[in-house]
Parts: C-alpha cells; structure tokens; sequence
C-alpha cells in the first residue's frame, strides 16, 4: 500500500503562544480549521501541528493533496479563541527537515 | 522571486513583512497615491471605487491601476481599462476581513470578476489591502487566494511579483 504524501507547512503566529497555553492553542486551531474546511475536507487534510519552534512558529503537517485548502484555510482564520490571530504561512515542503532550514 | 504588496500604514508597524517573504511592501495613500472617481490629475495613482460612470471616466485618464470595491463586472470599464492598459488591482481585504456568508458571497463576486478579466486578457493583480497586521498575507498565501479566485499559479506568481512591483516602485 502506497504511504499517503504530507506536506509540513512552517506557520508563523502574530499572538505568541506560550508553553502552558500550548495544547489549548492546537484544540483551538483544529476546531478554526474544521470550521474553515468542513468536515469531509478536514479529514483528507488532516492536520496536525507536530512542532512548536519558538513562542510564535509551529510546524503543521497536511495531507499533500489538501494542501492548498489548508492554506487558504490558516488565511481566513482571524480570530481564535475571541481574540484576533494572524497565522501566516512561510515556507512549505515535503519533509521536516527542509521546512526547519 | 522578489514579491510585492500592498497594505495600510497601520498593517506595517514592526518587520512582519519582511520575515513574511516581501521585498517590499508599498503604504497605500502614502507611498502609494490613491484617488477617488472623478478626481483629477489621477495619472500614475490607484484609483479605487465602485464601478460606474465615475470610475470608467477616471480608467480614461491612464491612472497606474483601477480598484472595483464593490466586485462588480462593469464591461464598459473593463474594456477602458484593456484599451489603456491599466492594471485591475483586485484588494483581497473583503475577503480576508469578512467571515461566513458575506465572505462566501465575496470570493464569488470577486472570482466572477477576476476569470471575466483574466479571460479578455486585462492585467489583474492581487493585493492583501491589509488595515491591520492580522488581515497581512504571505506570498505563498496571496498565490493560494489568487488561485481560489480563478488564477492559475504562474499567472498569480507573476502578478503578486512583476505586476504588484508597477504598483509600488
């Protein structure tokens, strides 16, 4: 069986996240994130934060072939948890070790 | 590739920019000059407002480029603005700082208007417009929207780049 191609996506937050913060941080870019694609196209993109670098830059890995889609989908979210968020998204790639260059 | 933007003095208080992947980013209404239909001497200015009567006299007198607000597809204006080759500047800030149902009905009017312009061959360009440092975009992001509205990614490459470099030099 052909393993499903990712792409890792390194996203820059304007809100600095701080360490404690963290997993309620993930919880609510998910549910913006469901919010934004739906349901059907949330579970073929599939992503996942896999890295926190920094108080401000994470790593999100997603399904190649919805890769597109989650990045319109980090643009349009602008508020998380009633506060206002810029994510942007500034370098993409296929393996963790190239996007962490 | 170098890539260009343009936003609101207010959007650009530290270096985001910058760690965002621009090599520039031009103020709008500073270094920028925007004017408003039916206003004179326009020439190399962006001229923004609704489409009508006004806005097609001002595409007449050559301004850099034309900014439709209200998304619509004004065929008289948009033949003025192919005669004169001005440049269709479209502002993504509708798009960016809406939610739900009004963003949804702003990506259809505006993708309705930018295949319309790409399809008779009129140069369109995107820009964020951004009025704070949240609603600003990367490239990469700009590409995508572009690509949502009708683009295909060698023609938003080369407008977020070439095209968006006219704008602000």
């Amino acid at each position: 069986m052909m393993r499903d191609k990712k792409r890792y996506i390194n996203v820059l937050s304007s809100r600095a996240v701080l360490e404690q913060e963290r997993k309620r941080f993930e919880v609510e870019l998910y549910s913006a994130m469901l919010n934004q694609l739906g349901e059907a196209e949330y579970f073929r993109a599939n992503p996942k934060i896999i890295k926190f670098s920094g108080r401000d830059k994470f790593i999100l890995k997603v399904m190649h072939e919805r890769y597109s889609q989650s990045i319109v989908a980090l643009t349009f979210i602008k508020s998380m948890g009633s506060k206002p968020i810029g994510l942007y998204t500034t370098k993409s790639s296929g393996t963790i070790k190239a996007v962490q260059k | 590739m170098p890539f260009y933007d343009l936003a609101h003095q207010t959007a650009l208080h530290g270096h985001l920019w910058k760690q965002l992947g621009f090599t520039k980013i031009g103020i709008a209404g500073s270094g920028v000059k925007l004017s408003l239909p039916g206003s004179k001497g326009i020439e190399g200015s962006i001229c923004v407002g609704i489409a009508g009567e006004a806005l097609n006299a001002s595409a007449k007198q050559s301004p850099k480029a034309v900014m439709i607000t209200d998304s619509r597809i004004d065929r008289r204006l948009l033949d003025t603005l192919k005669a004169k080759n001005v440049i269709l500047c479209i502002s993504l800030d509708k798009i960016l700082g809406s939610a739900g149902l009004r963003r949804s009905s702003a990506i259809y009017l505006t993708s309705k208007l930018v295949q319309y312009a790409i399809k008779r061959g009129i140069k369109t360009t995107f820009v964020s417009f951004a009025g704070s440092e949240e609603m600003l975009c990367s490239p990469v992001q700009l590409i995508e929207i572009a690509k949502l509205l009708g683009a295909d990614e060698q023609y938003a490459r080369k407008a977020i780049s070439e095209t968006n470099f006219e704008l602000v030099a």
